[in-house]
């Protein structure tokens, strides 16, 4: 069946592009088709089944020697010819410049990841159903652990198969087929009229058996995810808030990996992306591609963007043809290189490193798939969470993001809650916290980690419109001096 | 887009899978973009994406079906597999679809994506206009960004109780403007902006991009009881981010609304209407996703907290008349505002900044997305505003170092002033707001 899918579409696709060399000197076309099934639980009696979404989006570039080149994008494969003579007409206002892609092989390749459950050919409601009413669960047996508690959940459950043809003039035709799964759960905690929230997400490039057994039981790690989330979230009724005063007391900030996660992707990923760069936006690197400053971290640090095995943003090629490479953006904590397009490799004379990606019939731009800070040695490593808070005599921890964003030198990452540490010791725990930096000052203050590398943090990363899947992490846990340069914001 | 052959076709997948009960929407939507960055303008074409939204109940079962074809074979198979679903459906019939009136096409936009050359004109006066300006009032470019976006869309939206598909057609465009990363300016409307607008914004933009950056220590404000002025952006993010939330009626089922009937939100005589019905507003609609008209509604009126909004489940459950609030938002419907329009206030803009000794203008955040929907807390991250001193604009926020608690309902009650002018955003027209806050 799939065979015959992208048999199909391959003679559509190779005639548009013949067409088009017609109007230009070069063209390439990125295919995308995705199918969904979702389950939203928002009240016991308010269930939202869709056991089927198709979505299809069409890139495609046109080129021409001169710099010459315009985007065009249908749903509609068989609107495709209509469209290539509206941008044809466009190409022409174009003025000549320096756009150029970076060249790629005209190969051919299929990647894929076969999917156990197909919810193409399976149906999903049944084991959606059952994993959404597990969640569910979890908080009825903490509202009996918690007496007088009461805990409404928001629960999402989703699987896809996303697929992809990256084809182009010069011959190149390769697809790749990929399973998705993720799973979210809100738990909102009422007590004493009061309300908190915490919540839990996972998702991964394979399909839902990767979360649940045959008969559709939540796997002892997934379900201990979920109960922890559940557990904050009561907790965050005893939690404190700290006043400006209080945070500027602190000696010391230490946060999970998801967090320093969200802290990479957003100080360190974002203004690494080579269109970035080339727009003068980024804080590290000039537009002609020169850092800014060559030591931006401590030695001990380093911090990777690439795939990792199964990790929510890992594809095994990118929208553009090439598989992407593990990208050192800081190496013994000075500047080594970006995440890049065909596009911006050419402009600053590199190979592309496989970082293009799109969101169906959008722009090719440079992005992130996993994201992460890497030890570069063991030194700074302590062998535990105990051994990192021994010298800590006022500080807090900081657990699952919230949301993170930067503008140049502005960034910031929420965590949706956090231990009070005093004297080495957890002594409760803390309300959601922002922390607030500039991001060239950011990584200065890293002092030591504890733990092992995951990357776990997942999340739907917004550019220019898009939206693209993506993971970070590192260490379980990163220690930061609390300087004048981390501005920690606890909510009231 | 051939809407009689769609209409027929979609049908056909419907009673071929012995469906009577059901309503579909279906549009096609041509986009024309120019990104320009520094000087570099590039073209982008969307060319008629489809988009196709099916609800069903069969047997007692409600059913949803979404694809981006038109493509009979896919209809009919997406239709097959979305009757999979065994979710319980709580309204089981769907009514008719009803419109009301609104402008919401302007023929202009539609002439000026079909005339690239044109369209392409207005993004270079615009560029020229950050250029030139720049230079003469002495700002180094660092990044120099514009964004013009046109839209058509046409769509038929139809229920098992129309006898024929309902016609619809809408336009849009904004025009957005970023400088140095650090300032944006935009504008954005159902109907053609004026040409003025293309040279205006970028100026409007450049205005803000001020040499000095201070941070509050630099500024010696009183971090306890800052004083912030809240532009209307950074209302709208307050409302439409977080407050809006607990607007809904599903919310307020579910036990996680702040809100009462009744209660008072502000001191002050703030009144915020829900008005899907402006002329041209890109929140406007003539009906909602469930087919009900669009209508005005006054959610608070002098500061008390009047109503909430719903969509045709929610009403049902709570035997209240639809208020025409339903949107959907990924696989389900929810009840949620549409355009909201606040009162002016009394206090001429001036005077709100020329009475700040030390304070604020918070323009945007760094995204309410990190905010917490429940308890509506946010800590606000001044991404883009300016700093006042002496009631005068004096340098912009440096990085990281403003940041304020707030709340996307309780700002209401740290309202002092609300200025008499307004700002349209596209999907709300809002004062300027002076508030105290503490900063984090």
């Amino acid at each position: 069946m799939v065979q015959e899918f992208y048999e199909k579409l391959r003679s559509k696709i190779t005639e548009a592009l013949e067409y088009a060399k017609t109007k230009c000197d070069y063209a390439d076309l990125l295919y995308e088709a995705s199918h969904r099934a979702i389950l939203t639980r928002e009240l016991p009696e308010k269930i939202d089944m869709t056991p089927y979404t198709y979505s299809v989006g069409v890139h495609m570039r046109l080129v021409n020697n001169n710099g010459q080149n315009i985007e065009l994008s249908v749903t509609n494969p068989d609107n495709l010819k209509g469209a290539i003579d509206k941008a044809a007409a466009l190409l022409k206002l174009q003025p000549e410049g320096e756009f150029r892609l970076a060249p790629i092989e005209p190969t051919e390749g299929h990647y894929s990841t076969n999917a156990k459950v197909d919810l193409r050919t399976v149906n999903m409601t049944k084991v959606m159903a059952r994993v959404a009413e597990q969640l569910e669960q979890i908080a009825r047996a903490k509202e009996k652990e918690h007496l007088g508690t009461e805990i409404k959940t928001d629960v999402v459950v989703a699987s896809a198969i996303d697929q992809k043809i990256i084809a182009d003039t010069d011959g190149m035709f390769k697809t790749q087929e990929l399973p998705r799964s993720s799973l979210y759960c809100y738990y909102k905690t009422k007590r004493n009229g009061a309300i908190t929230n915490n919540m839990e997400s996972t998702s991964v490039t394979e399909d839902i058996s990767h979360y649940v057994d045959e008969n559709g039981t939540l796997n002892a790690a997934t379900k201990a995810m979920f109960e922890t989330a559940c557990e904050a979230s009561v907790q965050l009724h005893n939690a404190r808030t700290m006043t400006g005063n209080d945070t500027r007391e602190l000696d010391h900030v230490i946060v999970h990996s998801s967090v320093i996660g969200t802290f990479m992707h957003e100080a360190i990923g974002h203004p690494f992306e080579a269109d970035i760069v080339r727009d003068g936006s980024s804080a590290f690197w000039s537009k002609d591609g020169k850092p800014k400053q060559d030591v931006i971290a401590p030695p001990f640090v380093n911090v990777v963007d690439g795939n990792v095995q199964g990790k929510h943003g890992s594809e095994y090629i990118d929208d553009e043809g090439n598989e992407p490479q593990k990208k050192y953006l800081i190496k013994n904590g000075k500047l080594n290189g970006m995440i890049h397009s065909r596009e911006t490799a050419a402009r600053y004379g590199k190979k592309p490193n496989g970082g293009a990606f799109s969101q169906l019939g959008s722009s090719r731009i440079p992005r992130m798939n996993c994201t992460y800070l890497e030890p570069a040695d063991g030194s700074m490593t302590k062998e535990s969470l105990h051994e990192l808070l021994k010298d800590v005599k006022k500080g807090v921890i900081l657990y699952r993001m919230t949301g993170g964003t930067v503008a140049k030198e502005n960034m910031n990452v929420t965590a949706a809650y956090g231990h009070y540490v005093e004297n080495g010791k957890v002594t409760g725990y803390l309300k959601p916290a922002t922390i607030s930096m500039d991001t060239k000052k950011a990584l200065f203050d890293i002092d030591a980690f504890a733990g092992k590398i995951s990357v776990d943090g997942i999340g739907h990363c917004g550019k220019e419109g898009q939206r693209k899947p993506v993971s970070d992490g590192g260490p379980e846990f990163t220690r930061f001096k609390k300087t004048e340069h981390i501005n920690l914001t606890v909510q009231a | 887009m051939n809407t009689e052959e769609l209409a027929k076709n979609v049908i056909s997948a419907l009673s071929s899978n012995g469906v009577t009960e059901w309503r579909y929407k279906a549009a096609e939507h041509t986009t024309l973009k120019f990104k320009a960055k520094n000087r570099e303008i590039t073209p982008l074409l969307s060319d008629k994406a489809e988009s196709l939204v099916i609800d069903m109940v069969k047997g007692g079962k409600k059913a949803s079906a979404a694809v981006s074809s038109f493509d009979a074979q896919v209809m009919k198979s997406a239709v097959k597999k979305a009757l999979e679903s065994d979710s319980e459906a709580s309204v089981r019939e769907f009514p008719q679809v009803v419109p009301a009136k609104v402008e919401l096409w302007d023929s202009e936009i539609k002439a000026l994506i079909e005339d690239p050359a044109r369209a392409k004109q207005l993004i270079q006066t615009a560029v020229d206009t950050i250029e030139t300006e720049a230079k003469y009032k002495g700002v180094e470019l660092e990044t120099a960004e514009a964004y013009l976006t046109l839209k058509y869309s046409e769509s038929i939206f139809q229920s098992s109780k129309n006898a024929e598909p309902l016609p619809g057609a809408r336009t849009s465009v904004s025009l957005a403007v970023g400088i140095n990363d650090e300032q944006l300016e935009y504008e954005e409307s159902g109907k053609m902006l004026s040409p003025d607008a293309f040279s205006r914004v970028p100026t409007e933009c450049l205005a803000r991009v001020l040499k000095d950056k201070k941070s509050p220590e630099d500024i010696g404000i009183d971090r306890k009881n800052a004083v912030i002025i809240l532009a209307p952006d950074a209302v709208a993010e307050l409302l439409e981010g977080i407050a809006s939330n607990h607007f809904s009626l599903l919310t307020k089922q579910q036990g996680l609304s702040k809100l009462e009937r009744g209660m008072t939100l502000s001191e002050l005589p703030i009144t915020l209407h829900d008005n899907p019905l402006e002329d041209y507003m890109t929140g406007s609609y003539r009906c909602d996703d469930e087919g009900i008209p669009g209508r005005k509604k006054t959610l608070i009126e002098n500061g008390v907290f009047k109503m909430f909004v719903n969509d045709l489940d929610t009403a049902q459950k709570a035997n209240q008349e639809p208020t025409g609030n339903a949107a959907r938002t990924g696989n389900s419907i929810r009840p949620v505002p549409s355009n909201l329009i606040m009162e002016p206030g009394q206090t001429p803009l001036e005077e709100m900044l020329s009475s700040v000794d030390k304070g604020i203008l918070a323009i945007r955040s760094m995204g309410t997305h990190s905010a917490d929907d429940v308890t509506g807390n946010f800590n606000f991250n001044v991404n883009e505003g300016l700093v006042i001193e002496n009631g005068k604009y004096t340098a912009q926020p440096s990085p990281g170092s403003w940041v304020f608690k707030t709340n996307g309902i309780d700002f209401m009650k740290q309202i002092i002033e609300v200025s008499r002018e307004r700002k349209n955003l596209g999907t709300a027209l809002l004062p300027w707001i002076k508030i105290r806050a503490e900063l984090g």
